[in-house]
Order: C-alpha cells, then structure tokens, then sequence
C-alpha cells in the first residue's frame, strides 16, 4: 500500500471533471425534468408531453456518450479514480439506453387513465426507470467494488418500486414484495463478499484487487486466502442473483410475470445487462488471477442456468413467463462468453486477443439479447393493450361504466392462435423475435451466439458448447410454439379474438372501437415493435459496425485492470 | 493480553448483535421488534469504537439508534399497530431446513475465519493516512472526511440518487389516495 | 452480370410478393415469382457459358469465378465477405436450383390456382413468396465461397422449408410436420455449426479457397491432415472429428438415418413444394457440402466409411418401407430419401463425380415424378391414397408418359438417366480399395436396393396409371391438368431421358463427349486417397472395363426386370382391390405369392412399424423425456419466498463448499 499523497483543492476540482459525467448527469436532470413536470401538470394531455421529455433526455445521454467515446477519462484522480468512462462502459450505457428508450415507448398504457391509478404518478414512473438506468450506468462504469454495490442498489431499489408500479393487481405487488426481499438477503451476500474482500485485499478498486491477488493472493501471507475465496463467493452469489443465474433465479418467472409488462421488459434488459458488466469487471478482470478457482464453479453454473432456464420454459403456457424463463437461459449462453475470456487469459501466455473477442461476443449479444427481447415483450405489451381495450369497450357497450380490470391474468401462448390472420404484421415481428431468440440465422441472435460459442470453441471448452448447442436445440421448441400458434387457426368464434378483426398495428382509430384506442400509445409500441424489428433484421449488416465497437470496447476493459504479473 | 481483551469485546458486542437481530424477526410485536434493532445498533456502535473508529460510533447511535428508530417507534405507534402480528404457523418442512441451512452457511463461514493464520494482530493498530504532513488516526472526522471527499467523491454523490429512488418509491407506494 | 444477381432477382421477387401480393389479383404474383427465378437461370446460364467459354482448368490453376458483393465482418482473426465462388460444381447445382426452380414455378401457377386448402386465395402470394426466398437463400448455399455464408444459406432454406410445409396451416398435419422438420433439421445444423468452427479452429479461415498468400480452409488439407489432426486443434483425430459433425449437418438436411423421419412428413406441403425442396435442390445440399468438402473427407478416410454404411443402411431401409406404403407421396418420399442414401453411397466412396452426377439426374426424375402426382392429386382433387387410383393412363396421357419414363428412369432401367448415374455409383463403391470388404458387401446391398427402387417404382406406375379405375366417382372426374403444368412436366421427363448420356461411363469405344459430366466435373475434387490418376493410367483401366461392363449388364437388368415384377404386383394389388382372389390361379402369381410377396411385405411392413414406433418413437419420447424434467422441475417453483430463499441458501452454501472450504 503505497501511502495516500493528499491533494490541493485545485488538484482535486480537475481531476473531478463533471463533463466525464455527462450521460449520468444529463439522464439524472431530466429524470428530475419528469418528476417536477409530473407534479406541476396535472392536465392529462400535458402528461402526454412525459414519455417525449424522458425520450429526449435518453437522446442527450446517448448523444452524451457518443462524445465521451474513444476518450477513456476518469472521474478523479487518475491513478485512484473509482469511476471512469472507457469504451467498456461507453458501450454498455448505449445497451441500458436502448432497454430504457424502448420501455418508455412501451410504457404508454399508463397514460390512459383506464390502466388504474397509477397515471397520476405517471411523472414518477419515467422517472425512477430513469434513476434506475443511471444506477445501471454505475455500475458499468464502477472501477471499484463499491461503485458497483452503489450501482446495483440504485438500480434494484428503482426496480423494486417499479415492479409494484401497478398497485392494484395483486400479482404486481406481490413481485415487488418478493424482489424487495430476495435482493436484500441477495445484497447482504454481496455487501459481506465487498468487506472480506477488501479485508482480504485491502482495496476495493479492480485494478489493486487484480494486482493483489496476483501476486499474493492477499496483501499479507498473514491473512489466509481462505477469506479472499470466501469474499469471492460471496461476491458471485451475490452477483448471479442479480444476473438470475441458477440456482438463484427462482424469483425471476415470478417477478416477471407480476410486474407489469413494460417494467418486464426493461428489467430483463437493463439489469441483467449491468450484472454482466458487474460480472466481467470481477471476474475474468479483477479475479483473472485466480480463475482456476472460480471457473469450474461458474462453468457448472452455466450448464444448470442454461439447462433449467429452458427446459422449464417448455412446460409454460404463460408468454410473459416463458419469456422469464427465457432470459434466465440467455443468461447462461452470455456466462460462456465470460468463462471463455477468463480461459483465454489463462492460457500461457495470456491470450488477450481472444479474450478481448470472448468479451465482445458478450457485449455484442447484450446489444442482440435487448433488441429481441424487448420486441418480444413490446409485442406482448401490445397485445395486452389490445385485449384491455377490448374488454374495456365490451364492459361499456354492456354496463355503461368504465371498470374493467382486464390485466390480471397474462396472455396464454394458445390465446395467440390465428394471430397472423387478424394481425399479419405483429404476428410477422413477434416471429422475427422468436426466431431470433432461438438464434436461427440471419438475424442478431444468431451472429450473438455464433460470437460466443466461437471463442468457448476457440478456448476448448467443447463440452460447454455442446451443451450449449444442446439447449439451443430445446429452446427452438418452445420459441416455435407461439409461431406455430400464431399460424395456425383461429380457435373457433367462443374464444373472446386477442385483437379484434379491424387491427390495430399502424391502423389505429378506424369505428367505435378504434375510437376507443387512446393512439398515442398504441402508435409509440408500434413504433417501438418496427424498430426492435428492423434492428433485429438490419443485424446482418449492421454487426459489421456494432461488432467493431463491442471489440473496441473491451480492448479498453481489458487494458485497464489485468497487470499480471 | 491485549488480544485476550479485543477478542472478548469483539465476541460480546457480535453476541450483542447477533442476537437481538434474531429477535427482531422472531418476534411477533413490533415495538418490541424496534426496540430490539436498537440494541443491535448499539452493538454495531461497540464494534467501530473497538475499531478504533469513534466518529462512526457516535454516527451509528445519534443517527441509526436515536433518530432513526425513534422515526420507525412514532411511526408504529401513530399506526396503533403495537398489538402482536398473527405469526405464520404452516411451515412444514421450512423451519428445519432454513435451520440447517444456516447453520451450515454459519458453520462454514465460521470455519473460514478461523482458519486464518494470526486474527486479531493486523487490526490492532489502523493504518495510519498523513494529510498535509500530519499524521491521522485512521478513523478520525479527518481521515473519513478525506476518504469520502477525495477518493470516494463519487460514491458520496451518487448515494444522492439512491436517497431520492427511495423517497419517490415510498411516495408512490405508500400513498393512500393519488 | 455480376453473380449476386442471381441471389438478388429471386430476393427481389420476394420482397414485391411479400409486400405487395396481397393487393395483385391471382395468377400475377405466380408470373412475378416464375420470371424473377426464370432471369436468375438466364444470368446463371450466361455466367456458366462464361465459365466454360474460359475453361483451362489445370491443378495449378482451377477454373473459378470469386466475386465479393461486400465483407461482411472483419473483427480481429475473423474476415467473412459476402463473396460468391463459380466452379464448375456450383455451376451445376446453380443450374439445377434455377432451371428446375424455374419449372416448378411455373407449374406452381397452374397447380395453386384454385387451392382448396384455401378458396379465398389470401395466401397465394405468400406462396410464391416464400418459394422466392427459398430460391435465393438456396442459390447462397451452393454460391457462398466460404462455409459461414453456406451456413446462412443452409439455414434459411431450412427457414423457408418450415414455412412452406406448414403453408397450409389450417391442417394440423402441416403444422405439427413442419415443426418436426424445422426441430430435426436444427439438430443437422448445430452439428453442422460445431464443425465449421471446429475448422475454423483448426486453420483459422473458413473460405473454401484461399488467395495469394492466404491459404483457405480446403487448401492443401490432404498433404498437412497429420498435422492438422496432432497440431492445430491439439486433439488425435481432429479432422475424423470435424468431418463426422459436418456429416450429422448433412445427415439432418438430407434425411440420413437417424434424422430421416421429417421428410416423410413434410410431404404434408404443396406438391410443388415437395418437388422442389424435398427431392430436387434443398435435400441435396448436404450431400454438396460433403462434395465441396471433399478434400476433408478424403483426409479422413474413417468418417467415409461410416457416411458409406450409412448411406446405404438408409437406401435399403427406405427402399423398403416405400413398398409398404400406399399413399403416393409418401412412395416418393421414401424413394427420395433412399435415392440420397445412395448419393452418400458415392461421398462415402469417394466418388464425388457420380454422387453429384446422382443428384444431377435425380433432380429432373424425381422432381418429374413429384409434379406428375401433383398433376394425379390435382385431377382427383387431392386424393393421395394409391388404392383408389388406377386407369389414369388414358384419362391423363401426358401425365401418363412423362411419369412413365421419369419412374424408368428412377428405377434404373436402361438406358435412361437413372440407369447410369445410380450404376456409376455401385461402379464407385465397388472399386475402393480401403476398407474393400466392407465396401463390396454395401455394393451389394447397393445392388438390391437399386431392385427395390424399381420394384416399388414400377408398382406405384402400374397402382396409379394401370389396369382399370378402382374408385368410379373419383375417375370419372379426373382431367389432365392445363399446359402450364404439363409443359415443365415434359421438360422434366426429356431430361430424365437425356442427362444420362452426360455420364456415360469410362468403356472403351465411348466417344469423350459422352463423358462431358466427369471431364467438367473432377478437377474440382481432390483425387482419391492412395489412388492415381485412374483414367489415365491404362492397367487399372484395363483391369476395370470387365467389372464395369458387368455392372452395366447387371444393373439394366436389374431395372428393367425390378420394373416388371414392380408393375405386376401393382396390377395385382390393384386388382385386388376391386376384385379380391381373382388373379390367384395363375401359378406364376402364386408363387411370387409364396416368397417375393410374404417375405417382402412382412420384411417392409416390419420396417415401417419400427419407423413409425421406434425411431418416431425414440424422437417423441425425447421430447416427453424433456418435457417431464421440466413439469419436475416447475416444482420447485413454488411462488414462496421462503422457499425462493431457502434455494438461495442451499445454493450459497454449495457455491462457498465448492469454491473456499478446500
């Protein structure tokens, strides 16, 4: 431990450079923006103007982070800056924001003042998932194991809230409950792993903790390396939960499936997003050293996160939970990118240019799994808006009073049957989504796991490719059968049509129903299904540019913490 | 002898801890449940002293046992909530394997701890941080101050927006009619 | 014309059909589709004439056409362009996919007019956009001049396939047939994937063919193979290892034991659409690959082997479950899948020449046969079932006579194409030296089969088109179908009749232009292992005419004769059928009754049992296997937290046992 040489005040208000700050900050004052114009307008057509200024601060963060790429700055002083804006964290802000743009536009239904009560704390709303994306910034630009604590929190206290965002479905409230819960006891693993870690250490910044464990692997032969192991367990544990790797998944297909949709989506993207980027600063970052420890564990993780997630997915007949349970499997395709930049480190010598491809093939299918996965739980937000209308016009046309509850119970995969026939166009994109998800090519779930189980090969860890191949196969059953439902025939008058036969994508406010479709919001998720889609299809072209960026990326992460001896 | 006394306070203030922490979710009444986090809290407040570290001892009982709980007490009794909750009695076969289970977690962690070579002898002395040519204990105002407004600045200001998520949330959540 | 033209026109097609068909009235999307793949066939006509025009291909300088239309990625080790290869096999198969395309389209106009799967006609377009697609991915499969793109194209083939079998969605067949195919298939593919990176791996490229400095992944693979196996990928048999995975790939597209069992049920799709992609282009893709592949395979002498077994334990096995169906499609597809087996016969050979020789003329018989019961099913308004048939000859008289020769011709009898492309094949496996046992026992399990073919060939001809009607309403309203259907129906059967005087085989006296398929053909294959230059050297040549000359008797015999019997058992059963025990006097009848039929049919009948409860069972009981493990597992779910946290702590406590208490 070098002794801390004590800087002036001016030292210290330019090493602090505010402008390194520039898509938290600008996120934080427009989130502020919604919450004051959210409170000072109560005019429902004036609340209409939210979604557009939280869109416009999602535009200035990114435009924000553009700026700041390829520069590599810190927040402090350089050689102790707990803080900082390399590409790695650059890249990963462009993922949480595409998660965040995506959900606001989602997010319309609780503009309408049917959808309960909660579109009068709609300024609320925008607001903690934009302190939300802020604490998931955190934690991709945190150098320092606290930073990263700091960040989860913010991030998971905004979730818990939002998550019982819909107070009057008990499903809703009870996902929050349980996220609330489980995150703490998940929180105390991690905040215990933080303090025998630094104990063990004696720092909580990456770049000492890799320099430590290196070379001792504790700062005293004196301190057994027991308690750094232990720290690191702790640490995983802490960090899978948030991850929702198995074993510590199970709150997942719950939390999912309670809290509304929107929320879903953008929690599936943007916090499983930032504990990725929690895991590659840790793991094969600032514990590379010692990953012959760790990496046998994690690899039996990924066998088991990817196994369970998808063999349980076939069995669900909920969309919304079988896409819960979709994600928990990603979660262990994006583990074998992990493992295989933590192998390739540890080859001798270290081969960091397959490393530094193993962490991209990560970012890149972060980029891919938000793009699918968002369109996939945009269409559901459609077709939930679509079935509330519905039921909300038959509960006028019969009572005359508006009163229908009609989000209780989620959409069934059968409820999609002959879905192409009234909505040719949703029921084309839901496909593409699908089939991304299963990773048939050309779309960007393929190239994802083509990036990923290219490295895992490359390092030799055949037997986890081929179970990952394996469960791939498993997951094209359960993608192709809300395909095969949408394709297939209508099942029969009885059942109460999803979508009414007029549809409503891109041709809202056509008769009596359509009147009824408040177009504002039904416009914004078409407009976010369209984009998702052609984004998601565009990946064939587009992986040229985004790959480029992912490799970039982690040169930097890579760089900036391994100094191994 | 000296490490005789530190492993003593550090075992009883842990006792002091551990189990009124145990009592706050085993007991039924919440008064009583507060009443008990306030005792942990002094214990916590007992550990940092023995750490040398008096400032965060006199934070944790002024701020966590003193303000704190006496906001959760006003706001329990307000409720008139100081009768017992019904406890849940359908367990089956949780209450034994949550048992174990901790008990394993607790025997492994312990085991760990223990395991290590020399405890006790490099906490007995705090590092020691030099500002502006003098040299400062290392829990003192002085040290902390430096700590959180130089390296930690971040960490600091950040924790603002965690403040903020959390009041929003108990507004939203908690608020009867919106 | 740049080359990419040919994938882009189709593309094209798609794109108009897929946004705007739903406003164009019927029978327009049809002709939009037919002249998009019809331009595609004239520029890939063009650019082959191109390529021969410059043919002076010698081993140093191969006669290739690479063109890159754009570099796809280029990240670190990893450099994929989007680039086409013209050589003389992608010219085949080009020609191929966009001439009998073409046809198919064009029938396809006729055959969907009035679908009554769907009266409405709101999904015509789709059709023809879909078969657009499948084009044009098609045409990138046998283009790409790397393995990625191939692997795109394979893939989206695959893609199109689904949609198409299941493109009468309303039937619950269709949808659960195409789902079968598509899970199958993905199977095929990650075998397939694993193997291609495994290459990748191991030589750090993936293009076929390397530039200048920069040597592809085929380059140079039969002299280094020791290395490649020991050094590169760090493992003993590597190059074993990557060709068995590109083998499951081509297992799974061409229907090969034990990934067979979807084809059959994809005839579940439009006539047409079995035509095309179940006999003619899609099903042969994996046996291209392997071809392409040749100079791996050739390095690994044991995976030939197993591909050979393979090949023929699936010719022989589908052979015969074709005998002991009776729904027309189904013969066919059997017949298909067979008729594969025996073009794995050839990769497993090495006979390269004569496995893609197979897939040349199988592509206009059997697409032949395909469209001219899609022309019967179309006459009898979608009656499948053989039984009911009979008498059609005189009703339908160019149905009759194109499906007469194409079923000739598949049967193998002299001297249409079949007959030589399937005898080359039993040449081939014949002459291996390595393994020669094993080799000349498939030879004659290779010969039976080719009997089977014609057995079950000329049955199906003598059920269908012989002796007298057997369901009167339904012959009564039979019709032959309008031009648009027949015209590429008689193009079929004139090529079922001619493509086979291309590869005549090497006998003295035959003039050379007889051999035009094998001398614009080898010099794409690396030679056989430990196997000179076979033509020219004049004592092996010497020693071969005999067996050769042999083989050739034997195998037209053997057609021909298949053939009859086939078409007597025909009549018969379709006597039969009308009129039971009437045809039992004839002491001939009575003893084919005795042997041929009793052991033939219960042997075949066996076999279709063990395919439709063993092997469907096996794939269905994995699927209930997986789907218990998962009802188990949805337990543990139990929405408690408690429970949830209880979970968390068993799992932390494993977590800190495995990791720190050591």
């Amino acid at each position: 431990m070098t002794p801390q040489q004590p800087l002036t005040l001016e030292q210290l208000t330019q090493a602090h450079n505010l402008a390194v700050l520039a898509p938290e900050l600008s996120l934080t004052l427009f989130a502020l923006a919604v919450l004051l114009a959210g409170a000072f307008f109560p005019d429902a057509a004036q609340r209409r103007l939210l979604p557009l200024l939280a869109l416009c601060g999602v535009a200035v963060a990114a435009a924000g982070t553009a700026a700041l790429w390829n520069k590599n700055q810190v927040f402090g002083p350089p050689d102790s800056a707990v803080y900082v804006a390399d590409n790695f964290a650059l890249f990963f802000k462009w993922i949480f924001l595409i998660g965040l743009g995506v959900a606001i536009l989602i997010s319309g239904r609780f503009l309408d003042p049917r959808s309960g009560d909660s579109h009068t704390v709609i300024g609320e709303y925008y607001g903690l998932m934009m302190l939300s994306t802020v604490g998931m910034m955190f934690v991709s630009g945190g150098r320092d194991l606290l930073v990263m604590f700091l960040g989860i929190e913010t991030l998971s206290i905004a979730l818990y809230v939002l998550a019982g965002f819909a107070r009057r479905r008990l499903m809703s409230n009870e996902a929050a409950l349980k996220y609330f819960l489980l995150g703490a006891f998940a929180s105390g693993f991690l905040l215990y792993g933080i303090a025998l870690v630094y104990y063990a250490v004696g720092s909580t910044a990456f770049p000492q903790i890799a320099e430590v464990v290196a070379g001792g692997p504790t700062r005293s032969p004196q301190i057994s390396p027991t308690i750094l192991y232990l720290g690191l367990a702790l640490l995983v544990i802490g960090l899978s939960f948030k991850a929702a790797l198995v074993p510590f998944h199970q709150w997942t297909p719950d939390v999912y499936e309670g809290a509304p949709t929107p929320v879903t989506a953008f929690m599936a993207v943007g916090a499983k997003a930032a504990a990725f980027a929690a895991l590659l600063r840790v793991l094969p970052g600032a514990f590379g050293a010692v990953s012959a420890l760790w990496h046998p564990i994690l690899l039996a993780i990924a066998v088991l996160t990817m196994s369970v997630g998808n063999i349980v997915a076939i069995t669900q007949d909920s969309l919304k939970r079988m896409l819960a349970y979709s994600s928990v499997a990603h979660a262990g395709y994006l583990l074998m990118g992990v493992l295989a930049a933590a192998s390739a480190n540890r080859q001798i010598p270290p081969q960091s240019d397959a490393a530094q491809n193993a962490t991209a093939g990560v970012m890149f299918y972060l980029v891919a799994y938000a793009l699918m996965n968002m369109g996939a739980f945009a269409i559901l937000v459609y077709l939930e808006n679509a079935r509330a209308n519905n039921a909300v016009a038959s509960e006028i046309a019969r009572t005359g009073s508006d009163s229908a509850d009609s989000e209780d119970a989620n959409i069934r995969v059968d409820e999609l049957n002959g879905l192409a026939w009234r909505e040719p166009l949703a029921a084309a994109a839901m496909t593409v989504f699908l089939l991304s998800l299963a990773g048939i090519p050309p779309t960007a779930g393929f190239f994802g796991k083509l990036y990923i189980f290219r490295e895992a090969m490359g390092q030799g860890l055949l037997g986890l490719v081929l179970v990952g191949v394996l469960n791939t196969v498993i997951s094209v059953y359960y993608y192709l059968r809300p395909v095969v439902a949408m394709y297939s025939q209508p099942s029969g008058a009885a059942d109460a049509p999803l979508v009414s036969s007029e549809g409503a994508l891109g041709a809202a406010g056509t008769g009596a129903a359509g009147a009824l479709r408040a177009t504002s919001f039904s416009l914004s998720v078409t407009l976010a299904i369209v984009l998702c889609a052609v984004a998601v299809i565009a990946m064939v072209v587009l992986q040229a540019v985004v790959f480029p960026w992912a490799h970039e990326a982690s040169a930097i992460q890579a760089s900036s913490q391994v100094t191994r001896l | 002898m000296a490490g005789i006394s530190v492993t003593l306070i550090c075992g009883g203030a842990a006792f002091v801890i551990m189990d009124p922490s145990l009592m706050v979710v085993v007991i039924c009444h919440p008064v009583h449940s507060a009443l008990y986090l306030v005792l942990a809290f002094l214990g916590v407040a007992v550990l940092f002293l023995q750490l040398q570290a008096p400032f965060l001892a006199a934070v944790q009982v002024i701020v966590y046992a003193g303000a704190i709980m006496v906001l959760f007490l006003f706001v329990i009794m307000l409720l008139g909530e100081d009768k017992p909750l019904p406890g849940e009695s359908r367990l089956g076969l949780q209450l034994p394997l949550a048992v174990v289970f901790s008990l394993v977690l607790a025997a492994q962690i312990g085991y760990l701890l223990i395991r290590q070579p020399s405890r006790g002898a490099s906490v007995a002395a705090g590092p020691v941080t030099v500002i502006g040519g003098e040299e400062v204990a290392f829990g003192s105002v002085k040290a902390l101050g430096n700590t959180l407004f130089t390296q930690y600045l971040f960490v600091f200001e950040a924790t603002s927006v965690v403040l903020l998520i959390a009041m929003i949330g108990v507004v939203v959540l908690a608020k009867k009619r919106l | 014309m740049p080359l990419y033209l040919i994938v882009l026109l189709p593309l094209l097609g798609f794109v108009v059909n897929g946004l705007f068909g739903a406003k164009i009235k019927k029978p327009l999307p049809g002709v939009i589709a037919s002249l998009a793949v019809g331009a595609a066939f004239v520029v890939a006509l063009l650019r082959v004439l191109g390529l021969s025009a410059g043919n002076s291909a010698t081993a140093d300088e191969p006669n290739r056409i690479v063109e890159t239309a754009y570099t796809w990625m280029n990240v670190g080790s990893l450099r994929v362009d989007v680039s086409f290869l013209l050589d003389p096999l992608s010219a085949i198969m080009i020609l191929v996919i966009t001439g009998i395309g073409f046809l198919i389209h064009l029938y396809s106009v006729g055959y969907m007019q009035d679908d009554h799967n769907d009266p409405e006609g709101r999904l015509y377009a789709r059709y023809f956009a879909w078969l657009n697609l499948f084009i044009a991915f098609m045409s990138v499969l046998v283009l790409a001049d790397n393995y990625l793109l191939m692997f795109v194209g394979w893939e989206g083939v695959g893609l199109c396939s689904y949609f198409l079998i299941g493109y009468w969605f309303k039937r619950e067949d269709a949808a659960e047939a195409s789902k079968k195919a598509f899970i199958v298939n993905r199977i095929g593919d990650f075998g397939f994937l694993l193997g291609i990176m495994l290459l990748f791996t191991a030589t750090g490229t993936l293009r076929y063919f390397g530039t200048g400095d920069s040597p592809g992944a085929l380059d140079g693979m039969a002299q280094n193979a020791q290395n490649f196996n020991a050094g590169t990928l760090g493992m003993m048999g590597g190059i074993t290892l990557i060709t068995l995975l590109l083998f499951v790939g081509a297992c799974g597209k061409s229907a090969q034991i034990p990934l067979y069992t979807w084809l059959p049920d994809a005839m579940a799709g439009p006539t047409p659409v079995s035509a095309l992609i179940h006999a003619a282009t899609m099903v042969t893709a994996g046996v291209y690959m392997c071809a392409r592949s040749s100079a791996l395979f050739e390095a690994a002498p044991d995976t030939k082997l197993i591909i050979c077994i393979i090949g023929a334990l699936t010719a022989l096995f589908a052979g015969l479950t074709a005998l002991a169906h009776n729904d027309i499609k189904k013969v066919l597809a059997y017949s298909t899948v067979s008729q594969l087996g025996f073009m794995f016969m050839g990769i497993g050979a090495g006979a390269y020449v004569a496995a893609i020789f197979h897939v040349f003329t199988h592509a206009f018989f059997k697409a032949c046969l395909f469209l001219g019961a899609g022309s019967v099913i179309h006459a009898l308004h979608g009656e499948q079932d053989m039984r009911k048939m009979g008498g059609l000859a005189a009703k339908m008289k160019a149905t009759n006579i194109t499906f007469l020769l194409s079923g000739l011709a598949l049967a193998g009898a002299a001297p249409l194409a079949g007959f030589f492309s399937k005898d080359e094949i039993i040449a081939e496996v014949w002459k291996v030296q390595a393994f020669a046992p094993i080799y000349q026992i498939i030879g004659v399990v290779a010969l039976v089969t080719a009997f089977i073919t014609a057995l079950y060939t000329g049955r199906q001809y003598a059920q269908v088109f012989g002796g007298k009607p057997r369901d009167e309403h339904l012959h009564e309203h039979a019709h032959e179908s309008p031009p648009v259907m027949t015209i590429p129906l008689w193009i079929l059967a004139a090529g079922a009749v001619v493509t086979g005087f291309f590869g005549v085989p090497h006998i003295p006296g035959v003039p050379e232009q007889l051999h035009a398929f094998s001398n614009w053909l080898s010099p794409v294959f690396v030679e056989r292992a430990g196997e000179a230059h076979a033509s020219a050297d004049a004592a092996v040549h010497g020693a071969e005419h005999p067996v050769n000359w042999a083989l050739l008797f034997l195998g037209g015999a053997i057609g021909w004769a298949g053939w009859f019997l086939g078409r007597a058992m025909g009549l018969r059963d379709g006597a039969r059928a009308v009129l039971p025990g009437s045809t039992s006097r004839l002491s001939l009848d009575a003893l084919y009754n005795a042997t041929v039929v009793r052991f033939g049919f219960a042997l075949s009948a066996a076999l279709r049992w063990i395919d439709e409860k063993i092997v469907d069972g096996f794939v269905n009981g994995v699927g209930v296997f997986v789907g218990q493990v998962s009802a188990a597992l949805r337990l543990t779910q139990t929405s408690f937290v408690r429970n949830y946290a209880l979970g968390m702590a068993l799992g932390a406590a494993i977590i800190i046992a495995l990791l720190a208490v050591r």
